[in-house]
Order: structure tokens, then sequence, then C-alpha cells
């Protein structure tokens, strides 16, 4: 029980430990916002494709769908980082390998894999708006486009927020598996940090709290958004 | 009827639901054998007063006596008492998992300890009663909403209780269902146990019913025999009730 | 592709089983398989709990849900990692990642079981005690029944999750599927798309066939007990 006898909860104040913590941080949060950025507006693409009448873009879309999300994000992750630089051509294979593949292979995989949540996601939102919105639309003359971006996509946004912000909060969790590729995100440099100095337990609250402290304002969020905005 | 014993008795009874009294020292009684149909506007107190028998709601102050008893408060005593006492639901709360058949025998194998084939012989003869005989190992989905309220009934036969009440049966059906189902209850009128019916079914009330209890706000305004109620109502809110019903 | 499931079909399948430990799609499998026991049970305690109308009891077993559902599975795994050997002498692997399993799902779990008794309608515990049936024969035969059935659907798309969770065991050290595979390439070398790609492949054929008959049951059962929303979507 040595370990915890000593337990430094210090730890995060030590200088040579602070700027590993809050690169760490840093990573986390670049890889979250890219994820929920690109995955929002990949998985609107791939909902409206779903929803399309032509046979050539709802099964390729479905087909994305559920493949990605059968697979693990760590296999997403290790395919993007192993695998593809082998499909690229020479030239932009040492390019690629001269900055942080593992941050790029992460970055990618986790707007792919967020994007096949989030699309699923919108659909549901958009099913739900009744059909009688879109005829209505329609018959006041709007096409399709307008009709989508005016009628039915603000009513859909409202009921999809309170699942959009569970899908933002998975994937900032998702981002800790970029420490298999040797990102340094916030995991990776706990663990890297508890193999240094055997302080395990200050390090590993210290991202506990991290996350814990995400997930408060991500409910705290939710729940004013619930308050302005009752679902009716 | 008055030299029969008393069924139920409510003596004092009173119930809300926070601050809302439903029933206001209600003090009454039932004896064995009749038919009584209990009216009343929405929010009267009617199926409440239905429910507190069973027990499915508690009651603040007063009394109720089943079979000249209280029953007392603990599980055993409870169940015993709704083994006596047939409750047949607006919504007819068959069990979806189970067969028509099955629902028919489930208490009956399980307390009575009938064996398979004595609940499965009632429950055919139940059946038949009730017109369903071929539907026997039709699930549930399948009947209309007429048939299943038919089922209901036949569920709560096959425990013979000598008290059955019916809380608003028809009120849940199709009009041109309903017939079929009152056409079985009537039939039950002869059999000589005590039954308590909330309905807006005048005209079932007026052929069948020995007497006709009107509720309003939780108090009883009216208690007479059917012919008294329709011809010579005596407090407005019955009349007003009965104009507005006046088609039965 | 198809030469490297030829040569290293074994490996993939069952890891250095009997020489070292099991591995391989077999660990992945069973891990998941008894994970999600566990997980019931483990989940109907927390379930109870959280309906449990003593107050105190209710507040920490909410507490321990959120707890679990906002820390990523992979930091759990490192907490786990670090302090099972604690408590147990040389635990090995496969147990840690048993026991973060066990209670991750088991929250998890514990919303759709609620869900699942909440979703009956009230008339059939009232028909059911009405008959003058005990509230356990009630539980027994007629809420039960259909509160399982109802969440049936749910079940398996749990246990989809947790062989998609048990790939993080990797990050541990376990030997279950991805390890293996990651293992094969570092042997390999340059084989890394046929492998990685078969590594998709057998997440997709394992889990696919599952999602398939999650939703074959959810119509054919049209349970009303659905997972609540953001109960989908982990690593």
């Amino acid at each position: 029980m040595d370990a915890l006898t000593s337990i430094d909860w210090g730890v995060m104040f030590r200088p040579e430990y602070r700027e590993m913590l809050l690169k760490g941080i840093q990573h986390t949060l670049a890889l979250t916002a890219g994820a929920i950025v690109g995955g929002l507006l990949l998985g609107m693409v791939v909902a409206l494709g779903r929803l399309a009448s032509s046979r050539w873009i709802r099964l390729p879309a479905t087909a994305y769908v559920e493949l990605v999300r059968t697979v693990p994000l760590l296999v997403h992750v290790m395919f993007w980082y192993f695998a593809v630089p082998e499909m690229l051509p020479d030239e932009i294979k040492r390019a690629l390998y001269k900055h942080d593949v593992g941050f790029y292979a992460s970055m990618v995989a986790l707007i792919l894999y967020a994007a096949a949540f989030i699309s699923e996601d919108i659909r549901s939102g958009i099913r739900g708006i009744a059909q009688g919105q879109a005829e209505a639309a329609n018959s006041l003359g709007f096409g399709f486009f307008d009709t989508f971006r005016l009628v039915i996509l603000p009513q859909a946004l409202r009921t999809t927020v309170p699942p959009l912000l569970g899908q933002a909060m998975n994937i900032t969790k998702n981002t800790t598996v970029a420490l298999m590729v040797g990102v340094g995100e916030l995991a990776f440099v706990t663990r890297a940090v508890n193999d240094a100095s055997f302080l395990s337990v200050g390090v590993y609250a210290f991202t506990t709290v991290f996350f814990l402290l995400i997930a408060i304002a991500l409910t705290a969020l939710g729940k004013w958004y619930q308050h302005r905005y009752p679902a009716r | 009827m008055s030299d029969k014993p008393v069924s139920i008795a409510f003596q004092g009874v009173s119930k809300r639901f926070g601050d809302n009294p439903v029933l206001k020292h209600i003090s009454i009684e039932f004896r064995q054998g009749e038919v009584v149909v209990i009216c009343g506007p929405s929010g009267s107190g009617k199926s409440t007063l239905l429910r507190t028998i069973t027990r499915l709601e508690s009651i603040d102050a007063g009394r109720i006596l089943v079979e000249g008893r209280e029953p007392g408060h603990t599980a055993k005593e409870v169940n015993a008492m709704r083994q006596r006492v047939g409750f047949v639901f607006q919504s007819f709360n068959l069990f979806p998992h189970l067969s028509v058949m099955d629902n028919i025998c489930l208490a009956p194998r399980q307390l009575l300890k009938l064996s398979d084939r004595e609940a499965r012989e009632r429950a055919m003869a139940l059946l038949t009663r009730v017109g369903l005989a071929s539907k026997a190992d039709a699930s549930p989905s399948q009947l209309s909403g007429g048939q299943q309220q038919r089922v209901a009934i036949a569920r709560t036969l096959a425990m013979q209780p000598p008290i059955i009440l019916f809380d608003e049966p028809t009120s849940a059906l199709d009009p041109e269902m309903v017939g079929e189902v009152l056409a079985v209850m009537r039939q039950l009128t002869d059999e000589g146990m005590t039954m308590l019916c909330v309905t807006h079914e005048m005209g079932f009330a007026r052929e069948v019913a020995d007497r006709i209890v009107f509720m309003a706000d939780g108090q009883i305004v009216e208690d007479a025999s059917p012919q008294q109620f329709f011809s010579a109502t005596r407090s407005p809110r019955a009349k007003a009730f009965l104009s507005e019903v006046r088609h039965a | 592709m198809w030469d490297i499931l030829e040569t290293y079909w074994v490996q993939l399948l069952i890891g250095y089983y009997p020489d070292g430990p099991l591995g391989g799609l077999a660990m992945t499998l069973i891990l998941a398989l008894v994970g999600l026991v566990l997980a019931m049970p483990a989940g109907l305690s927390v379930c109870l709990g959280l309906i449990s109308p003593w107050r105190p009891l209710a507040r920490c077993v909410e507490l321990f849900v959120f707890y679990m559902r906002s820390v990523p599975l992979i930091v759990h795994l490192l907490w786990v990692y670090f302090l099972l050997p604690l408590v147990i002498k040389g635990a090995p692997l496969w147990l840690v990642v048993l026991v973060v399993m066990t209670l991750f799902n088991g929250a998890y779990l514990s919303q759709t079981i609620r869900a699942g008794i909440e979703a009956l309608p009230r008339g059939q515990y009232e028909a059911a005690r009405s008959l003058g049936l005990s509230h356990g024969r009630a539980l027994r035969h007629v809420i039960l029944p259909q509160a399982l059935r109802n969440m049936l659907p749910s079940i398996v798309s749990q246990f989809v999750l947790l062989i998609k969770e048990t790939a993080l065991g990797s990050v541990i050290g376990l030997h279950e599927m991805t390890l293996e595979f990651m293992g094969l390439n570092d042997t390999l070398g340059d084989k890394a798309i046929p492998i990685f790609t078969l590594l998709g492949i057998s997440y997709f054929v394992l889990c696919y066939p599952l999602t398939l008959l999650g939703r074959y049951l959810e119509r054919r059962y049209a349970g009303p007990a659905r997972s609540p929303a953001g109960t989908s979507a982990q690593a």
C-alpha cells in the first residue's frame, strides 16, 4: 500500500509535470473540438444522405454508418495510423511522417466515428418532424433545400440538441483512445507521468477530475437548454 | 332485497388526492345479489369509490366492509379479499405475453390450485359463455377491444367471485363493440352475484339495474330505483346529467 | 489478406493458448459474454438503488452512475489496473478488464432496466393484484416476463457495446483480439493494410449480425423500453 500512503496531490504543481499535463489538456481539447466540428458537419451531410430518395446516395451513406458503428474506435484509429499511410504515394507519406501522424490519424478516426452517431441522432430528429411540415412548406412554394433550411432543420435541431450534447460528452471521452498511437492527450500523459514518478493516484485523480468537470459542465448546459427550450 | 346480507358497506369514507377531496364522507350499503349502477359527471369520484373497495386506492377516513368484515392490512388478507371481489378495468389490462387461455387460467392455477385440466375446462366454459371459444389460443393483440373486454370478464369470472366490480367497462370501446360487452354483463345479472357498475350506459342501467346511485363532487346525491331515477329525479345535478345523457 | 488468415488463424482465434494466456477472438468473446452476465445483476442492483425510496441511497447510487458515465473507459481501466493488485495480489489482466466492464456496463444497464420497468402500463400490475395474486406472484408471472421481453433488444445492443469495449483491454496489455492483430503487425512489418482491414472486418462480422438481431427484436416486441438517449456511442 506504499503507493497510496505516498500520495502526492501536488503533482500538478510540480514544474516538471505541470507542463506535460497542460499539454495533455491542450491535445485533448484540440481533438475534442476538431471531432465535434467535423462530426457535426459530416454528420449532417450523412443524415441527409440517408434520407435521400436516390438509392445511390442512400445505400453508401447507410453502409458508412453501419460499418463505422460496429467497429471499435480503437480499431479505427489503428487503421488510420498504420494502414492508411501505406496506401498513400511515397512523397505524401514522407511528408506526413514529418508531422504528428498519430494526431492526424486520431482526428480523422474521431471525426468519422462521431459523424456516424451524430447522423443517427440528426436523422431521428428530422424524422420526428411531422410530414405535414414539409408538405406545408412545399405548398408555399419552397424547394427541397429551402424547406430543409428554413422549416425542417430549425425544428429538428431543437430536439436534437440534448442527444448532441451527449455525443459531445462521448467525443471528449473517446479522445483518450488516441493514447494508443502516441498522441500526448490527457490519458497518455497520465500514464507517462505515472511511469516516471509512481505518483499514480495524484495524476489519475487530476485526469478524472478533468473529465468530471467537463461532464458537469455539459450536464448543466443540457439542463439550461431544456429549461429554456422545453420539449413540447 | 333488504333481507339479503350486506356485501359491501361504506362507513364515513373520505379520500383526497393531494388537496383535492375526491370522496366526502360516503356511507352506503350494497346487498348481496344487487345490481347497482353508479353514474355521474367525470370527477365525481365514482371510479375512486370502486377502486377503494379492493384497495387499489387507499382511504383517509372511514371503513369499508367486504362481506361483513373489514379486511386487514396484511398482504395475505388483501389478496384473499381480492379473490372474492372481481374487478373489470376500463382498459381491459389483459396480459399481452399470455394467450387468452393462459390469461384466464393464471389465477385459478396459481391461487385456487386447480389442475391444468380443471383450469382449462373452466376457462373454455367461460369463453363459450362470452362467445369467444374459438379464440382460446389467440394472443390479446389479435383481438378487438370488445373481444378483449369479454376475455377480461371471463378472466375475472374464473375465480368465481361473489362480488364483481365494473369500472367503466365500455368507455374505451368503439361504439359498435359496446353492445357485445353489455350483453355479457346483462347475462351476469341473473347469476346472483353482487354487481357494482360505473358506467355511462343509461339504457343498460334502466334495463338491468336494481338501483342507481348518482354521484357528484365526491358525494352521493341520489340513490333510487331506476323508475324513480329516470322519471322523478329530485336533484338539479341529476337532472342536468340526465338531459346530457338523454339518448340512453 | 487471406493468406494471413490462413497462416495465423489459430493465434488470432485463441492467442498463444495453451503455451500462453488465452487470447484473440476467444478472449474477446468470453470477456464480453461474462461481462454481460455479470453486468446484469450489477445493473439490477444499481437500478433498485436508483428507485429506492430511501433518498440517501438513491443519491449515492446516482453519483456512482454519473461518475461511471462521465469518466472515459480508459481512465477507469487505468484506475483499476493500479488499484486491483493492491486488493487482490497478482490480479490477472482479464480480471481488471472484467471488473471495469461489470461496473461500467452495470451503470448503463441500470438505466435500461429502470426504463423497462417503468414503461409497463400500471394497469398490468393492478389487474394482476386484483385477481388476488400476491406482489411476488404478480412480478413473477406478469411484470417481469414483460419487462425482460421489452428489454431484450437493449440487452442485445449492450452486448455489442461490450464486444467493442473489450478492444480497450489492449491499452493495458490484455491479449484480446485487437492486441493480437497489433502484435501481428509488429511481426510482419509491411502488412498493415490487410491486417487492420481484417481486424475491422472481424469486428463487423461479430457485431453487425447482433445489431440486426437487436433491431429485429425491437420491432417484434415493440418494446417501449428503448435505451434512454445517451447510452449509445462509446469507444
